[in-house]
């Protein structure tokens, strides 16, 4: 039987995107954009997973299947648990491998390279012995791409979707229950990226303006502020400049002789639907990509 | 997030602040819950060991064969014992205490996800408390002092005879929720609606949460049906 699973969900990490349905939540994130990995968990016991591996010729990826899956069959033996697998060929991917197998939990996936990125991905969904794994797989593994075709990698978690130049990379990130927070940097450009849960109970107490100068990073820096709209959301725009003298001193220098930018600017904006307030801060970038950055946010 | 303020008139103590207060969401978050469960089976293993301890579960009617769930209810000593014995004294167990530093070496929680998301809280019978104006929640832990010292120090001094803990807005709203007929589950969900935050999000802050309030004995929890709530 099949059934719609409405896979409505975008998630995007490190430039390998997949659609999930929206009840779906990223759980666990590793490594970047050369190889990595990224687990979203279903609210029962179903799981999406998905490694990638940045390679420069072409791989043999049924060398590489068989490494994993070998692995897989060890630690299996290891719990005592009968293995069993089966490798065939794509039918939707020129080169791509399919794979089922069966040890403690039913697993269905597929290992291929992309002929234009050259990234090897493996991808698979697994579940418990009366989760539907096969159809499930189908429907978001068909959703799988491994690059971004502008040039521009969607970032998106927990409901969080913000796109950035490629050049871009994450450098931190806090993804907490109300909280989370995503930074990047390419070159001198830095760019956050934050978003805060439960706007009405902070916004009982303060001001939007308020809060955005005394709570956030803003705090730390010399700024100054004007109040306007951002995607029909009450909005507070800032510019300001790192305090700390030494990071000013050298930041004057290279502004003297690199003429790079110094400001730091940001928006920061209630989305009432939500509940959320976001902000968006590039350092040292030009302020049109600020505008690019916000416009890429889905907030409600 | 969850605000869990305690106020002392003597030393008010903040439990955390609204930033630390997120929970890491990108490990199994409702494994925090599952220890909390997981505690109270490993106490219950040994009935007689809180009756001079913690006290938590000493009147505990306990069902040792695990299969029909179990039911707890509070002990007399229940609230000053909590006064007496500080949150985390309770005795850690050698591998406990290895976990700590080598994550590897942890026990593993005796619950599973589901069995932790059935369970049901239930708030110490013996408390009192009231909303504030704000919507907030002041819980009155009533203080039980044996020693004769201190017992004289909060007469000459005229020290409160309750101690307060302030649940913040959201905090007070799973306080009420915990009403012994909520599963955990439903707890999660209805604070969903109320916040709009995503249900991981939900289930990490609210499993931390009742963490808390567990381990302060201000709720239990009960082993609930197999079905989700
Ligand atoms: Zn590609
Ligand atoms: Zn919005």
């Amino acid at each position: 039987m099949k059934h719609g699973l409405a896979p409505e969900q975008i998630v995007g990490w490190q430039g390998v995107s997949l659609r999930v349905p929206p009840d779906w939540s990223v759980t666990g994130f590793q490594g970047d954009a050369k190889e990595g990995y990224l687990r979203i968990d279903s609210p029962g016991s179903l799981v999406a997973e998905v490694r990638w591996a940045q390679a420069r010729k072409a791989v043999d990826v049924r060398k590489r299947l068989d490494a994993y899956l070998n692995l897989v069959e060890r630690q299996a033996k290891k719990r005592k648990v009968t293995f069993t697998g089966r490798i065939k060929p794509s039918e939707d991917w020129e080169g791509a491998l399919e794979f089922n197998y069966r040890a403690d939990r039913k697993v269905r996936g597929f290992i291929r390279q992309c002929p234009q990125c050259r990234r090897v991905v493996i991808a698979q969904v697994s579940g418990d012995k009366d989760d539907a794994v096969v159809n499930v797989a189908n429907q978001l593994l068909d959703t799988l791409q491994d690059h971004s075709e502008d040039g521009w990698w969607t970032w998106a978690l927990l409901g969080l979707v913000v796109r950035l130049p490629e050049r871009f990379a994450l450098v931190k990130s806090q993804v907490m229950s109300g909280y989370l927070l995503l930074q990047f940097r390419s070159r001198y450009t830095e760019v956050s990226v934050e978003r805060w849960g439960l706007a009405d109970v902070t916004l009982k107490r303060w001001t939007l303006a308020e809060w955005a100068l005394q709570a956030t990073e803003w705090k730390r820096l010399k700024r100054q502020y004007t109040q306007g709209d951002v995607k029909q959301h009450p909005a507070v725009q800032l510019v300001g400049r790192r305090l700390a003298p030494t990071v000013w001193l050298r930041r004057k220098i290279e502004r003297l002789v690199l003429r790079r930018p110094e400001e730091v600017r940001g928006v920061v904006w209630h989305c009432e639907p939500s509940n959320r307030i976001y902000s968006v801060r590039v350092e040292r970038g030009a302020e049109e990509l600020l505008g690019q950055i916000i416009d890429s946010v889905q907030c409600h | 997030m969850l605000h869990f303020v305690q106020h002392d008139k003597r030393v008010p103590v903040i439990l955390s602040g609204a930033k630390n207060l997120g929970v890491a969401m990108v490990r199994d978050a409702s494994l925090t819950l599952s220890m909390t469960a997981g505690d109270c089976h490993s106490e219950r293993s040994e009935e007689s060991r809180c009756s001079n301890r913690c006290g938590c579960f000493a009147n505990a009617q306990h069902d040792m064969t695990g299969k029909q769930g179990w039911t707890v209810t509070f002990c007399r000593d229940f609230v000053g014992a909590t006064e007496r014995v500080p949150p985390y004294a309770r005795e850690m167990s050698v591998r406990e205490f290895i976990g700590k530093f080598i994550p590897a070496v942890k026990p593993k929680p005796v619950l599973s996800r589901q069995e932790a998301l059935t369970a049901i809280p239930i708030r110490n019978p013996l408390l009192e408390w009231e909303r504030t104006e704000e919507g907030e929640l002041l819980l009155k832990v009533p203080v039980e002092q044996r020693s004769l010292v201190i017992r004289w120090a909060i007469a000459a001094f005229r020290l409160p005879p309750v101690r307060h803990i302030q649940l913040d807005e959201v905090g007070a709203a799973v306080w009420e929720l915990c009403d012994g007929e909520h599963t955990v589950e439903s707890i999660v969900q209805q604070m969903c609606k109320r916040t709009r935050m995503s249900r991981r999000e939900v289930e990490a802050s609210v499993s931390m949460f009742l963490k808390m309030l567990a381990d302060r004995r201000l709720v239990a929890f009960k082993r609930g049906g197999k079905k989700k709530a």
